[in-house]
């Protein structure tokens, strides 16, 4: 066998030992934790429209959430089982705020329905809703103060023939207070709401409408391959702490003229097929694969040349393994959205300086 | 016993020699996991920005005349309206008014500075009092962009619905009239009726219980992420203890153990080292953080800036009350650093407790909060030291119960 060969022939063999080893696939399910974990996290989100409703029963939670539900809406409804499930959805920002309706409107409703004017005129009495409706707001909530002008909409909609009813029977509308002009006043009001006399509003569209750009969706494709960027560069900088191994070192010393070579292979190799695991996963994540992602065969070997240049500036593997963490920390922000955020525009060039930014662009591509 | 303690002594000096390498670890690390902790909840803050809707109203004018560059007048009445509207929480939370002409408005309609307009006819609030139907125009950008511009149409038509409920009802008093006769007169029962329902919307807000919820429980976003660097700093300190682990030390133990030496005992120095060394480092971060934001990072350091004596006298002050948590959370901890080198072969020791510890913080509520995550990995968390950690170390530095 002619040197070269020889040279390949001891390559091989070590790369297959390599994968064979099973911290590179204690390495590789782990990774595949954190993009299943870090990729399905809900976090409270500004964009988020829905708000959360439970229905505890009684006519006009039922009449207002029925409403809500049904009617078209800048907001997306969500009906909860309970009043925990709805606390548990707005906390983890699933739901934007939330709302509770309960039998306490009926009680508030049926006061009010059922007061006694015989005694002479004590004002009329409107139904007192104070505190019957529970609001669930978090910190990170943008739009509940604006969800609850629809909600009391509702509300106010499905009380209006009372407040017509009590008026009438307090004896201040008319000189009869009895059933039946309650019953004309009642009729009166379905013909008006039928009619076309009520105040409106016009919207329109000034110019040509532009399509809308789905943002979301594309910022969740951009953070699902952040992620797992991150994490394959995560993962070269584990792989390169074989370097630290004794056997390593001997082999290093064996394969004499090619050892750097094979330094950067034996981080290449693994990285290699966790790219190929991850990128798997992606796809079924959601993320459309195109054949830009064939760059990642190259780009991934770059990472592996970087990551070795930067533990061979390490002796001992405590320092490199704790400022990898401290690496990941900031190659995060650095390929994430903050990058962009205000002091961190004038250092911006330096992401592309990081592995992880250019696996994202592959990813993206 | 004094077997023990000379076994003792040595793991001590063997864990003392580890604080140089802790401290310029800690220096060179630490900047950057606390960098990064700040800059994640800034990212978590910019995923919550609200864009508010420009809304222009423009008096006077139905929408016919684009060119005017004249503010118009809509009336007192109309104007009084309006500066109620504008001072809602609902309006305030979503939109915020600017008067302009016709011509302001469309030009900022065309070039995207106004997200909506609100064209308000001359007379508009006699006309609902009249009974007539003034359709008020609402002009909306082309570039439909803004998700509080679909938010504004929402909060605009739920309005428009309130007054329809209010003309309705007093509209039907109206016609009521026509078979019975009004108490006095047929103004006075409309009004009467219009005072009920006005007296209702103004109360609407009464009407809501809050109960406000967070995503860090008691903390601040900041302040949770103030403690999660720290618990990441220690949990990161345990790559450090791998030495304590070696395949040499494994064997001296081994050796100790033919001799008479029970195992529980060399566990016991192993972890009363761990838990001094651990315990020193959390002392000293404490004070640095007591010195650095003596108020808390989400305070800042403070708006008048103290000398630094007295600051290091206010972190020496707190510092007695907080050793015994110090102390709870070095004890801990050691005991996971031991539990977790006694089980992981030597050869990859400090790279496999690296990938447990990143996977049990990760996974179990050390970087995002449990409630965001799914059920089965919220179980996980309730029985993960993680939680408890974070809890101890949020009491330690902020105060409050753990």
């Amino acid at each position: 066998m002619t040197g070269w060969k020889k040279w390949l022939c001891r390559l091989k063999v070590l790369l297959l030992s390599q994968l064979r080893s099973p911290f590179f696939y204690l390495t590789a399910v782990l990774l595949i934790a954190l993009q299943l974990y870090l990729g399905s996290v809900s976090l409270p989100a500004a964009s988020n429209r829905v708000i959360g409703l439970v229905n505890g029963g009684g006519r006009y939670a039922e009449a207002v959430t029925g409403a809500l539900l049904e009617k078209e809406s800048a907001y997306t409804w969500k009906l909860y089982p309970s009043r925990e499930a709805l606390e548990d959805a707005v906390i983890s920002g699933s739901a934007d705020s939330g709302f509770v309706l309960d039998e306490r409107l009926d009680a508030a409703v049926d006061r009010a329905e059922s007061a006694d004017y015989s005694a002479g005129s004590g004002g009329v009495q409107v139904p007192d809703l104070s505190g019957c409706i529970d609001y669930y707001v978090s910190t990170s909530s943008t739009k509940g103060a604006a969800a609850k002008e629809s909600v009391y909409a509702c509300l106010f909609d499905a009380i209006s023939p009372v407040l017509v009813k009590s008026a009438i029977r307090a004896g201040v509308l008319f000189e009869d207070s009895g059933d039946a002009v309650w019953q004309r006043a009642l009729e009166e009001m379905q013909r008006v709401a039928e009619e076309d006399t009520l105040f409106s509003v016009r919207f329109e569209i000034y110019g040509e409408e532009e399509a809308p750009a789905d943002e979301s969706a594309d910022a969740e494709k951009s953070n699902l391959a952040m992620i797992a960027a991150l994490l394959l560069f995560a993962a070269s900088l584990l792989f390169a702490t074989a370097k630290f191994r004794e056997s390593s070192k001997a082999l290093a010393i064996w394969l004499r003229k090619g050892g750097w070579i094979y330094r950067i292979l034996e981080i290449y190799a693994p990285l290699l097929l966790t790219g190929l695991f991850l990128a798997i996963l992606l796809f079924l994540q959601g993320l459309p694969l195109t054949p830009g992602v064939l760059l990642l065969i190259p780009v991934l070997l770059a990472a592996a040349l970087w990551t070795s240049l930067f533990a061979r500036l390490f002796r001992k593997e405590g320092i490199y393994l704790f400022l990898s963490v401290a690496l990941i920390l900031i190659a995060g922000v650095l390929t994430s959205s903050a990058g962009d955020l205000f002091f961190l525009n004038s250092v911006r060039w330096l992401r592309f300086l990081l592995p992880s930014v250019w696996i994202k662009g592959c990813l993206l591509l | 016993m004094k077997q023990w303690l000379i076994y003792l002594k040595y793991e001590m000096k063997k864990g003392m020699a580890l604080i140089p390498f802790f401290l310029v670890s800690a220096l060179l690390a630490g900047g950057a996991v606390l960098l990064a902790a700040i800059i994640f909840c800034a990212v978590m803050d910019a995923r919550q920005l609200f864009p508010k809707a420009q809304v222009a109203i423009v008096a006077g004018s139905d929408g016919t005349d684009d060119s005017s560059e004249a503010k118009g007048d809509v009336g007192l009445k109309t104007n009084l309206a309006l500066g109620l509207v504008q001072g809602m929480e609902s309006v305030k939370s979503i939109c915020s008014f600017n008067y302009m002409s016709p011509l302001e408005a469309v030009e900022g309609l065309k070039d995207g500075s106004v997200d909506a307009a609100i064209y308000l006819p001359k007379g508009v609030y006699e006309d609902i009092n009249n009974g007539t139907n003034t359709p008020v125009l609402i002009r909306l950008s082309p570039r439909n962009k803004a998700l509080s511009e679909g938010l504004f149409a929402q909060l605009v038509a739920d309005g428009a619905s309130l007054i329809r409920t209010v003309e309705t009802g007093v509209y039907s008093v109206d016609r009521t009239s026509a078979v019975y006769a009004p108490v006095s007169s047929l103004g006075n029962a409309e009004d009467q009726m219009f005072s009920l329902y006005v007296k209702c919307a103004l109360a609407r807000g009464n009407s809501f219980t809050e109960h406000g919820v967070s995503l860090f429980g008691s903390l601040t976003q900041l302040q949770f992420y103030e403690v999660t660097a720290i618990l990441l700093l220690l949990l990161l300190f345990g790559i450090g203890f791998a030495v304590l682990y070696n395949e040499g030390e494994r064997r001296a133990v081994s050796y100790m153990r033919r001799s008479g030496f029970h195992c529980v005992k060399a566990a016991a120095a192993k972890l009363l080292s761990a838990t001094c060394v651990l315990f020193l480092l959390l002392t000293l971060i404490t004070l640095a953080a007591g010195v650095l934001f003596p108020n808390g990072i989400a305070a800042g350091s403070g708006e008048e800036a103290a000398a630094i004596p007295e600051l290091l006298a206010g972190a020496f002050s707190k510092l007695p009350s907080q050793l015994p948590m110090i102390l709870l959370i070095a004890g801990t901890l050691s005991i996971l650093i031991h539990v977790i080198y006694s089980l992981i072969p030597v050869k990859h020791a400090a790279l496999l407790y690296l990938l447990i510890v990143i996977a049990l913080f990760c996974l179990t509520g050390g970087l995002l909060p449990s409630p965001s995550m799914s059920r089965g990995l919220q179980t996980a968390a309730s029985i993960s030291p993680i939680p408890l950690w974070q809890k101890a170390i949020a009491a330690m530095l902020f105060g409050g119960g753990v």
